[in-house]
């Protein structure tokens, strides 16, 4: 027995000495075979996966360089207590993807909304894999703090679970609002606040001038629209923060090249990430939508779908100067907002059908709801630093803790909750 | 409509995940109707600098044509219900910017 119980445990060393690049691509190959895909492309995807997962980690590289000196700056300059640089998804995926767990994340996923389904606790069938991502997240974090895997699965069950059914509970202001019948977005981020809305529903309406307040969307977003272009805004902001830490003219160029690298470069590495993943999620669907048929479902769908609403891109546009401001002024937030800054509309997603497409609503509930998020962000940061260090990304220079803006407020949730039993990073 | 690779926009608001699933099955479709096309993943806050370099823009949300170039929302690519229609409607203004440059 003894001898077994050695081999397996020499076993699963291996896999873990094998490290997320190598480790993932093999275990998609399989998942991809699992779901009837042919092998030889079912190893390019695979492949593919571990790629862009490499090329995330040599993005975190060049970030670390630059973004830690940067705070540093800003901090002894200012007197601005932004300590915690926002690096974004090179925190996230180092996390997420260093998990022996998170290559199953699919079948697992997949599995939590079948039985959903069957015992009619959802009527959302989630096609898009994709939505099952984030709620590792909250597997890594509890997992991060307790040091049991078992609870992670927990955290990760919950988190699918809720998203499903807060997912079922939002579908008619996406039908509405958004003229999409049939759809939910059954995805951590947008069930979240989609929730913390609902509240705002009430309190904005008896606000006088708010429940009214319209304007034009069209014309509004042709005006703002291209202020929102990432790389542009990204060199902005590197630019103005560099200037405020300091920085000569030189410099602070430099650092805004940077930092407009970091919004356009993490991205594109994320699309050769997820092109290896599409055939997975066109087997699932076809699979699902198979088992599940009619038209008394739901489609799940990636919460990006709300994002690209002309309200919401609108709102994200207002939201970056918004979101920089409250950074200096929330009591608490440690947070510097950076490479998450391409991302605002994610808070609106859901919450803009909620609110009728208002701009004005938008922006104000924006406001709210990315201040808790950077509260979230500050507090859980010395357990997700330790994650992303241990999975080996780099710890920016000159600094000792970052974190990410978008953190998921499920993740957070269960880890707080975790925390009631265990004590720990809170 | 040989001899003319069109240029897509695949919006959606992260630009790699929906758009990227989206841009890759209407790829497919396309291909079997033998028409080319080069379809890009945007995401819809970076839209408006690049929009005109794009021959037709499909987005996941409901978009208004706003920028000059014509808009298909696309979600039914991904969510099946009502793919057909949505694939002709694309085809259709294919056809239409097929002289423009």
């Amino acid at each position: 027995m003894n001898a077994i119980a050695n081999a397996i445990s020499v076993f699963f060393g291996w896999i873990n000495s094998l490290g997320a690049t190598v480790m993932l691509p093999i275990a998609l190959f399989l998942i991809g075979i699992a779901f009837g895909l042919k092998p030889a492309q079912s190893f390019v995807n695979g492949l593919k996966v571990g790629i862009g997962f490499y090329g995330l980690n040599l993005m975190t590289g060049a970030i670390a360089g630059t973004v830690g000196p940067l705070a540093n700056a800003l901090v002894e300059r200012t007197g601005l207590s932004l300590s915690i640089p926002d690096v974004g998804v090179a925190l996230h995926f180092p996390i997420t993807f260093s998990l022996t767990a998170a290559a199953f994340m699919i079948p697992l996923g997949i599995l939590v909304n079948v039985v959903m389904l069957t015992f009619k606790l959802t009527k959302t069938v989630d096609i898009d894999v994709w939505n099952f991502w984030p709620s590792m997240f909250s597997w890594a974090c509890v997992q991060g703090l307790t040091g049991n895997a078992f609870f992670g699965f927990l955290a990760f069950v919950f988190t699918v679970a809720i998203s499903l059914v807060l997912g079922d509970m939002q579908a008619k202001y996406i039908e509405k609002y958004y003229n999409m019948p049939g759809i939910s977005f059954p995805h951590p981020f947008s069930s979240f606040f989609g929730l913390i809305a609902w509240p705002f529903m009430w309190l904005f309406d008896r606000i006088p001038g708010l429940k009214d307040w319209n304007v034009d969307v069209d014309s509004m977003q042709k005006k703002i629209g291209p202020l929102g272009n990432s790389t542009v805004f990204g060199l902005v902001i590197g630019v103005g923060i560099s200037f405020l830490g300091g920085y000569d003219v030189i410099k602070a160029l430099q650092t805004g090249v940077v930092v407009a690298a970091i919004l356009l470069l993490l991205p594109e590495m994320l699309k050769v990430l997820m092109s290896g993943l599409f055939p997975i999620s066109e087997a699932a669907r076809k699979w699902l939508t198979q088992k599940f048929p009619g038209r008394e479902f739901y489609i799940g769908l990636d919460c990006a779908v709300g994002v690209a609403q002309p309200s919401a891109v609108i709102v994200a546009v207002l939201l970056i100067p918004i979101t920089l401001l409250m950074a200096t002024i929330l009591p608490g937030n440690k947070l510097l907002p950076l490479a998450d800054l391409a991302y605002l509309g994610f808070w609106v997603a859901m919450p803009m059908a909620q609110f009728k497409n208002n701009i004005l609503k938008g922006v104000l509930f924006g406001a709210i709801a990315i201040s808790v998020s950077m509260l979230m962000a500050t507090s859980i940061a010395p357990l997700v630093t330790r994650l992303g260090v241990e999975a080996g990304s780099a710890l920016p220079e000159g600094v000792s803790q970052v974190s990410m803006l978008t953190i998921y407020p499920w993740a957070w949730v269960t880890t707080k909750f975790a925390s009631l039993f265990t004590g720990g990073i809170f | 409509m040989e001899n003319r690779i069109f240029k897509i926009a695949s919006v959606c608001g992260a630009g790699y995940a929906t758009s990227g699933w989206i841009a890759a099955r209407l790829g497919d479709a396309l291909k079997e109707r033998n028409i080319d096309a080069d379809i890009s993943e945007v995401k819809v806050v970076d839209l408006a600098l690049v929009a005109e370099n794009y021959d037709l823009i499909v987005s996941a949300s409901e978009l208004s044509d706003i920028y000059n170039v014509p808009v298909v929302a696309s979600s039914s690519i991904i969510t099946g219900i009502g793919f057909d229609e949505t694939l002709e409607k694309i085809i259709k203004k294919l056809e239409e910017v097929k002289d423009k440059k």
